[in-house]
Parts: structure tokens; C-alpha cells; sequence
């Protein structure tokens, strides 16, 4: 069986396409509220054809499909609208909720199908950062129970699909005394039966990192450093990432090739995970563009500026076709094959557009950890 | 080097431009930098700026005396009268690099140059000093209520300043009518109509030159900034955020006079006149710098029914379509700012919210019945809500109380409005159509030039040595003229 994103580029094409097109068609079907924000779509995208299913008949094609605003998807949880987005007839078991930067976090019903899709998704990121059963996974973070945020939840449910929940810990649900998290950490990392993996925000790693180095100490860490949330930091300021991976290289004993940040595509509960060749790469059924933002239909061509959008066949509880107020580029397009060999365009993450809010899941956990030191 | 005020804008000719003013004895040991914007425009700056700052500091003390000595504050109107025209003039011949550093196309820039220009003159600045005192107090001790008193400004005044074009001319005179030298800082992204205003007043007025001096630094530079702010009876001038603002007041030992992002917003009684005619003079108040000032509309609080308030949205949609004022080209972040609101507007349509979008190629009319204030994301997006009487609109505002500052209107009773609005930090009100002032009497509802006054008073009943000084000196003239 081939692993998952090395197929040959028009295979991942035609079962993207197929498979999307089926999930448009079927949103429009069941989902009145879709259908009708699909007649007003003219006047919000920038061109003015109308789109049905029937419309959809080559790869391009898929550019055309009605896509949400994400901010969009807080405006609902904050008047408590949500359901509105749920096609006729389906049962939704859970709620995921996300970054709550300005106040309300978000919701997303999902039903029972949708999650266990979300899960396989699970098995293409855990395949690029070399995850194993018998590994441990050490989160940067409070718990799930602690922290609402998707970075947390997300990262929970990707990790523990492959090492379970008694190999994952949490260094700061019950402190968040630097001391004492180091001490857990090199505990847990002097067992050397599997690897261990990090995981967090960016600002995490580095108060780690600076700890270490105002000590003096080195902890040998056998395995990869995944950064996700964001670099901005929640007193104003960006972190650089080449310095943050030259400290963990330093400090935690890292290979650069195995430090990887992420790009959480928050409203379809996933990430874009970088390669050992730092391409973020798109999962192959996920559809990830950049959009001209005066036209939404119109996808610019690599290294040309604008919104990050993406769409998602896996969930059938809302329409998860999604165009977000993040500014991005492509890098490589579907038709190239990355230096790791896997197939897939990448994109990278250039920042939220200037004049909307900061948020991002990093900034709200900065905020809860820095309340938890009070 | 003088700003080019004569350059042509032949395409194949480079637009080359001084970004900083210091006196001439200083100029032939400045290194310069280039850097080019769009357009063939290049921009040179001091190298080493810090070289700069230190010469002025050193010079400071000298300047002020002199500055004292060699002016009385009644000429400082006239010198800025006599800048006004050939400023305008600069501006005129150099439309096409403005346009570049500012982002407002030339059409555009024309109109509010005129704005901007226009109905201030000497008589304006003198009215707006002696408002607020007799200025003769300036130049030297004079009779006051308990003997003698006299004002005295800072050692000198700093100027850190906004984006948008005009505020440089007035904030220019608060500093000089009270006789300090000034360091003027323009925004880096648009540092040619500062220099091209100093450059005025030294062509108008060579003398003056060594007492302003435009100095481009990097924003929060601590070396230079700690240098500069280290002076306790130094004074600055700041437009900006109001994070700028906190954070300049915590590290400056001199006082901080600052101006902080204002929002504007209109109150309009639809039953008073015809709604394509409110509309028009709103399209002018909401287009002007593209809401980039802090008079503009970010608002439009419209008493009337519903279907009135509904129409009045649809016509300033088509005012704002038609009015000859071309917005400022828009980068990605803009633009996605933009398209992401209309987006989620049309999303809450759709479920069913009371609210309407009137889109036009470079404007957005909400209709929404939500009351609450929301400041604009700017560029010509404007909110329209109906309102059911004006006492309701300090519950609206209070969310940004302290952040207001101009009203519009075309209801009569503007006291009123005033009374009801003063509390939450609006300081100025007034038309319709109207809300790009030509000059402000107070800004944001202080005074301008007294808060950089210090006053001495002599208590005593004998008289004043100046006053003696000047009685003698009109006896020998009346002596002569015998």
C-alpha cells in the first residue's frame, strides 16, 4: 500500500476533485442555509456566476465553490447560531471549540462520521513527523481539560491516535514553574525506549530554551520539536523562528530537520505540517489555496500574496470550505514533487492581515499560562 | 539641499528628494542615504542620524535664547501666513511624488490640498493664539492681575507626527509662537510634506531655519529617543496610537502633549432636507482622506423610520459612487480586510440579521440595527443606523468613550448635542459636509499653546523694567518725529 502523499500528482488531483465535488454537492442538497449563501455568493466573491454542483466539472472548477469567511464562524458562536450551518437531519455529537482572543472562542458541530474522518487525517501528519507506538509526547501546554484552545485539543487527538493517551504529558497543567518542568521533562526523556516529541507554541519552546541557557544545562531529546499557534506573542512582538530553532537545536539537542512548525487550519481541525525539507505540505484531499482577495474565485499563483483559503470532503457537519483574514503564499503547486518526495502543494503563513485582530491559538495559551503564574 | 518646488514629473526624470531640513552650517557634514519608492522617487536621509540629534542637543541652549531674543511672538503668524501659499505651491508642482509617499492618487491629493490649504491665514493662527492669551506675555514680563507675569516655552520641542498631510502647520506654530527650537519627526512613510512645510518657512523666513530642524529616525530607537527625551523642560508633540502615546509618556521627563486616533461620526434628521442632498455632504465628510483623519465618520446616526434611514444608505451609496475623489490604492492586507467584512455582512444577511450592504467600487454602506458605535476598518466604510432620539446616543457610545472627537450634523440644536456628548470626549461639532476642519480652535477640546507655557509671576506693585524699557523707547521716537 502507498504511503499516504506520494502518489503520482494527477492521482491526488482526481480524488481530491472527486471527492470535494461530492461534498459540495451534498452540503448543497441538505444544507438550506448553504444553498442560500450560495445564491448570495455573487455579490460577496467578486464575480458574479452563480454556482451549483453542476457547475463543477473540472479540477479549476473548484476554485468556484462558495466559501465562508472564517470570521464568520465566530459571529455565529457569539449570537449562539451555530446550528444554522448543520445540513437538515444530522445528528451532531460533539462541539469543537477554538481560540478565544477577543472574547466568545468558536464552535464547530461536528457528527460522528466527521470526527472519525478527522482522525484518519491523523495518521498523514503523524506518518511526516515519524511518530511510533511506543513513543512519548510531551505537550508544552496545559491539558485539554485546562485549555479549550484547537492547538490543544487538535494536537491531543492527532498524537494520542498513535501512542495513546498514557504516553502523553502535560508540562504545565500542574505547574508552570520552569523548574519543575524541566525536571518532568528530563524524566520522562531519559527513557530511551522510542522517542520523545515535543509539542507547543513557539513561546513555550523559547522560555524553555532561555531557561536552559540562564542554567547552563542541555536536556538530549531524541525525537522532533513541533511548533504550532503562531508566532506572535501575546505582549506585542514576533518570535523568529530561525533563532527559536537554532535554541532548541542548542538546548534540547534537536536536529534542525526534525524541529517542524505547523499551520493550523483551525476551522477544519487540522494542520499543515512542515516536512524534514520545512515545506508545509497540504494533506492530499484537502484543497489549499491563496485567493485574490478582491475576487475569492480567483487563485493567484505561487509567491504571489493573498488569503490563505481551504476545503475539506471530510466533514459533513457544516461546510468546511473556509476563506480565512490570513495573508499567505504558495510555494509549491500540485503539479511539483517536494525534495522529501511527497506530492502536495505547500504554503506558508505570511501573517493576518493588517487591520484585523491578532488571534491564534499561541497568543490565548501565552494568556492562560501567564494567569496561571498569578 | 532646498526641496525641489520647481521639479517637472517628465516620466524619464528621477524624482530626488531631501527626507530630513537642518540648518545649512550643519548640511556638509551629513552623509546621505537614498532610498526609492515607486515611481522614480528617491528619498535621501541622514546616515548617521544620531550625529544630528547630538548637534542639535548641543545647540539647544544657544537656539533657544536666540529664538527668544530675535523673535517677537506677533511676527510668528505672519512668517506662517506668508508659508502658506508658497507651501501650496511646493505641494503643487511635486503632486506626483506626494502621490507616491502619501497613497492618495493626485486627483485626490489636489482636493485635499486645497483643503488643507485653504481659509488658513495669518489671521487664522493669530486668532488661534491669542484665544488663548495675550501673547505679548511670550516676548517679555507684561502687567498681569498680581504684578507681572511672563510665559516662558520649553527648551525645545520634539514633534513626532501623523501620516495625513496638515497637522505639520499647526503643530509647527504651537511650538514656534512660543519661541522653542523643534525637532520635527515625520512619518517614514511619508516624510516630503513635513519637509516640504519647514522648507516653506525657511524660504519665507531664512532667519528662523536654525530653529526647525526635521530629523527622520526610527520610531522607538531607545538610544536616540532616551537622548532626546532626557530633558525635563523639553516638550513633545505625539500623533499616533494610543500605545505610542503611553509608551513615549513613560519614558519622556518632559511634558508629552499627545494626540491619539479619534473617531468621528454624523447625527442626522432625515425629515430636514432631501436625502440625496444630506447624502451628498456625508459622501464629502465620510471620502475626504478616506476616513483617515481623525474628524472622520466612522458612523452615521440617522433619525427618521426605518425605510428612510434604509433610503438614506442607498443614496449615500450612490454619492460616494459619484463623487470625483479617487480613493487611495489599496495593498493586500486592505484589501482582505475589506472583502472579509463584506463577506461576513452578507453571511448574517443570509441568516436572516437585520442588515443591508451597498457596495460601490470603492466604498461600503452598512445599514445595520445594531445601535452600538464600531469604528470603521477606514478606506470608505461607513456604518448608517437608525436612531430614535439623540438622548439615547450616549448608551451607543460609551464602549469609546474618551476616543471621540468630531461630530456632523444638520440638527439645529447643537448646544444640546454638546451637552449630551461632551462627556464622552467629543470636542468639536459642527455641519454636515463640514467635518474636514481648515483649522481647530482646540484640539481635542484643549487649548494649544498654553499647555507649553510656563508662567513666573512677579508679585510686586512697582513697575516692570521692560515696560520702563518700552516707554523710553517710544518717548525717543515721539522725540524725533518732533
Amino acid at each position: 500500500m502507498k504511503k499516504i502523499g506520494y502518489s503520482n500528482p494527477e492521482e491526488v488531483k482526481r480524488e481530491k476533485f472527486e471527492r470535494i465535488k461530492r461534498n459540495f454537492e451534498w452540503h448543497y442538497r441538505n444544507n438550506p442555509f448553504y444553498r442560500e449563501y450560495c445564491k448570495l455568493y455573487p455579490y460577496i466573491s467578486g464575480n458574479k456566476k452563480r454556482i451549483t454542483p453542476d457547475d463543477i466539472k473540472k479540477y479549476e472548477d473548484l476554485n468556484n465553490i462558495p466559501l465562508l469567511v472564517s470570521d464568520w464562524f465566530k459571529e455565529l458562536s457569539v449570537r449562539g447560531l451555530t446550528d444554522i450551518i448543520v445540513p437538515e437531519n444530522l445528528e451532531i455529537v460533539d462541539y469543537f471549540t477554538t481560540s478565544g482572543t477577543t472574547g466568545e472562542p468558536t464552535k464547530y458541530p461536528f457528527d460522528r462520521e466527521s470526527i472519525e474522518e478527522t482522525k484518519l487525517m491523523y495518521s498523514y501528519l503523524i506518518e511526516i513527523l515519524g511518530v511510533e507506538k511506543g513513543d512519548k509526547v510531551i505537550f508544552l501546554t496545559p491539558s485539554p481539560e485546562k485549555s479549550s484552545t484547537g492547538l490543544v485539543r487538535g494536537g491531543y487527538m492527532m498524537y494520542s491516535e498513535v501512542v495513546g493517551k498514557d504516553d502523553i504529558y502535560f508540562l504545565f497543567d500542574e505547574t508552570t514553574e520552569p523548574e519543575k518542568a524541566i525536571d518532568t521533562l528530563r524524566e520522562i526523556s531519559s527513557n530511551r525506549e522510542g522517542k520523545v516529541h515535543l509539542f507547543g507554541p513557539p513561546f513555550a519552546f523559547l522560555e524553555l530554551c532561555e531557561y536552559l541557557i540562564k542554567r547552563g544545562e542541555k536536556i538530549e531529546i531524541n525525537g522532533t520539536a513541533f511548533t504550532s499557534g503562531g508566532w506572535k506573542r501575546y505582549k506585542g512582538g514576533t518570535i523568529s523562528k530561525e533563532e527559536l530553532e537554532d535554541l532548541i537545536s542548542e538546548t534540547l539537542g534537536i536536529k534542525k530537520e526534525n524541529i517542524r512548525d505547523g499551520l493550523g487550519l483551525t476551522d477544519i481541525m487540522t494542520v499543515l505540517l512542515e516536512c524534514e525539507k520545512h515545506q508545509k505540505h497540504v494533506h492530499p484531499w484537502l484543497y489549499v489555496s491563496i485567493r485574490n482577495p478582491e475576487d475569492f474565485t480567483e487563485r493567484l499563483p505561487p509567491r504571489e500574496e493573498g488569503l490563505i483559503s481551504f476545503m475539506s470532503p471530510t466533514i459533513r457537519s457544516y461546510p468546511a470550505y473556509v476563506i480565512t483574514g490570513d495573508i499567505g503564499e504558495e510555494i509549491l503547486t500540485e503539479d511539483e514533487i517536494c525534495e522529501c518526495g511527497r506530492v502536495g502543494n505547500s504554503v506558508i503563513h505570511k501573517r493576518r492581515a493588517k487591520g484585523t485582530q491578532a488571534r491564534g491559538c499561541a497568543l490565548v495559551l501565552e494568556q492562560l499560562i501567564e494567569m496561571m503564574k498569578k | 539641499m532646498r526641496s525641489r518646488a520647481r521639479a517637472t514629473n517628465r516620466d524619464d526624470e528621477k524624482m530626488i528628494y531631501k527626507g530630513f531640513s537642518v540648518p545649512r552650517d550643519e548640511e556638509s557634514s551629513i552623509a546621505e542615504i537614498y532610498h526609492k519608492f515607486d515611481s522614480g522617487v528617491e528619498i535621501s536621509f541622514p546616515e548617521d542620524v544620531s550625529k544630528i540629534i547630538y548637534r542639535f542637543l548641543e545647540r539647544v541652549e544657544d537656539l533657544k535664547e536666540e529664538f527668544r531674543k530675535t523673535y517677537k511672538a506677533k511676527e510668528i503668524p505672519e512668517i506662517w501666513g506668508r508659508a502658506i501659499r508658497t507651501c501650496k505651491e511646493i505641494c503643487k508642482d511635486n503632486l506626483t511624488a506626494l502621490s507616491v509617499t502619501t497613497g492618495f492618487p493626485e486627483e485626490a491629493l489636489e482636493v485635499y490640498l486645497e483643503a488643507i490649504f485653504s481659509d488658513i491665514n495669518e489671521e487664522v493662527f493669530r486668532k488661534i493664539a491669542e484665544s488663548e492669551l495675550d501673547i505679548e506675555y511670550i516676548d517679555g514680563f507684561k502687567k498681569s492681575k498680581i504684578g507681572y507675569s511672563k510665559a516662558y516655552g520649553p527648551k525645545y520641542v520634539i514633534q513626532i507626527l501623523p501620516g495625513v498631510p496638515g497637522p505639520q502647520l499647526l503643530s509647527s506654530f504651537q511650538s514656534s509662537i512660543v519661541k522653542a527650537p523643534s525637532i520635527y519627526k515625520p512619518p517614514s512613510e511619508e516624510p516630503l510634506f513635513t519637509n516640504f512645510w519647514i522648507e516653506s518657512l525657511k524660504a519665507e523666513e531664512p532667519s528662523l531655519e536654525k530653529y526647525l530642524w526635521v530629523i527622520p529616525w526610527r520610531g522607538g530607537d531607545e538610544d536616540i529617543e532616551n537622548e532626546l527625551f532626557s530633558d525635563e523642560d523639553s516638550a513633545l508633540i505625539v500623533y499616533g496610537d494610543e500605545n505610542t502615546i503611553k509608551d513615549i509618556k513613560s519614558r519622556a521627563k518632559g511634558k508629552v502633549i499627545g494626540y491619539p486616533r479619534r473617531f468621528g461620526f454624523e447625527v442626522i434628521d432625515t425629515r430636514k432636507e432631501g436625502l440625496s442632498s444630506i447624502a451628498q455632504k456625508i459622501a464629502k465628510d465620510v471620502a475626504y482622506f478616506d476616513q483617515l483623519a481623525c474628524f472622520s465618520p466612522h458612523v452615521i446616526y440617522a433619525i427618521g423610520t426605518r425605510e428612510k434611514v434604509k433610503e438614506l444608505s442607498k443614496e449615500l451609496s450612490k454619492s460616494l459612487e459619484t463623487i470625483k475623489l479617487p480613493r487611495a490604492k489599496l495593498n493586500v492586507d486592505t484589501k482582505s480586510v475589506l472583502s472579509m467584512l463584506k463577506a461576513t455582512l452578507m453571511g448574517e444577511r443570509c441568516i436572516g440579521l437585520p442588515v443591508d450592504i451597498y457596495c460601490g467600487k470603492e466604498h461600503l454602506v452598512i445599514f445595520e440595527e445594531d445601535p452600538e458605535f464600531q469604528p470603521s476598518c477606514l478606506y470608505r466604510v461607513v456604518r448608517v443606523k437608525p436612531l430614535d432620539c439623540i438622548e439615547k446616543l450616549p448608551e451607543y457610545l460609551k464602549g469609546y468613550k474618551g476616543y471621540f472627537q468630531t461630530v456632523g450634523t444638520n440638527l439645529d440644536d447643537k448646544e444640546k448635542l454638546a451637552d449630551l456628548l461632551y462627556p464622552l470626549g467629543v470636542s468639536r461639532i459642527t455641519e454636515t459636509g463640514k467635518m474636514v476642519p481648515s483649522y481647530i480652535l482646540h484640539h481635542d477640546g484643549n487649548q494649544q499653546i498654553l499647555p507649553l507655557l510656563r508662567w513666573v509671576d512677579i508679585e510686586t506693585d512697582s513697575v516692570a523694567i521692560s515696560d520702563v524699557k518700552k516707554k523710553k523707547a517710544r518717548f525717543s521716537r515721539a522725540k524725533i518725529n518732533v
